[in-house]
């Protein structure tokens, strides 16, 4: 990678690993959908946002840096292992989604939900090893759908909010038009 | 939301019916209820859902399910895991558990035990 680091970016990046932290930590602490394994995935939002609005690997330190340290902070090791094939996957599969013709981010977003679902169905099913992951399948699947399409709707409207000559500068401010977003999102 | 958006959607609903009818086939049929224990992959205890017992899964590592079986089910009554999704499951009720979609296992992700409820579908 041979990119250059400045002061910007860096702040820029720091800000936004700590709003999917937050939004992370939120979903930890309230658990909206009852069904375990199943989450809203707000914190997608700024992997989006970083797809993009930055480039490509911003996205995938932001990934790195997000799954690491909510890991660290209230996860557990087990957890981690799960967020990062969940989030490796997503990225794997957004990465080239974004790029294709007619496909509108709430489209990539229910691909990064499908594929981090799918992901850490994966892992449960190296683990448990049994057909229990099999008849779970279907639930993450369509939770998948459900929870991808929300994020997305939330990303688009985030970014509408903020035009990509805004995004460049006044990163701050920026935070708070998103937070506020997602807010009147959720209300 | 573009036309693309709405064919992935129905595809990916798709592939979860599709999921959903593999799943239900390579559900072995019994001609009794029976619940069967697995740990990490393999059979660990099968018995008939009328005989009421208490299974312990001590795996000697720290790690101990206990799942009961009684005339109101089948439930996971303890388990040394975090996050105790498993205990929280509630009660499997084996005269039904043909019926139930998915919720026909009971699963602990942290301990690898996963406890299967299948009902007397095989008999008729």
């Amino acid at each position: 990678m041979n990119r250059r680091w400045d002061a910007s970016t860096i702040a820029k990046l720091g800000l936004l690993t700590a709003v999917a932290i937050v939004l992370g930590y939120f979903e930890y602490l309230l658990p909206v959908t009852g069904i375990p394994g199943v989450k809203l995935g707000l914190a997608n939002t700024v992997l989006l946002y970083a797809l993009y609005l930055l480039d490509v690997p911003s996205a995938i330190l932001l990934m790195f840096l997000k799954v690491g340290l909510s890991g660290l902070l209230f996860g557990g090791p087990a957890a981690m292992i799960y967020s990062f094939a969940g989030g490796m996957l997503s990225l794997a599969v957004m990465i080239p989604a974004r790029k294709i013709k007619g496909l509108s981010i709430v489209g990539v977003s229910v691909l990064g939900a499908v594929s981090h679902n799918a992901a850490q169905m994966f892992v449960a099913c190296f683990i448990v090893g049994t057909r229990a992951i099999l008849a779970y399948l279907p639930v993450l699947l369509v939770a998948a759908v459900i929870t991808g399409t929300l994020t997305g709707v939330v990303a688009r409207y985030t970014f509408r909010s903020l035009s990509p000559k805004h995004a460049q500068r006044a990163t701050r401010s920026e935070n708070q038009t998103k937070n506020s977003t997602q807010k009147q999102d959720e209300s | 939301m573009k036309k693309k958006d709405i064919i992935l959607i129905c595809g990916v609903l798709l592939v979860a019916l599709a999921s959903l009818y593999v799943s239900r086939m390579v559900t072995p049929k019994s001609e009794v209820a029976t619940v069967t224990v697995f740990v990490n992959g393999a059979e660990y205890a099968k018995v008939v859902a009328d005989d009421y017992q208490t299974i312990t899964v001590d795996q000697g590592d720290g790690k101990v399910n206990v799942i009961v079986v009684d005339q109101s089910g089948i439930s996971m009554k303890s388990s040394t895991c975090k996050n105790q999704i498993c205990v929280h499951h509630g009660v499997i009720d084996p005269n039904n558990a043909d019926e139930l979609l998915l919720d026909h296992w009971i699963v602990c992700l942290p301990n690898g035990v996963s406890v299967e409820v299948t009902g007397a579908e095989g008999k008729k």
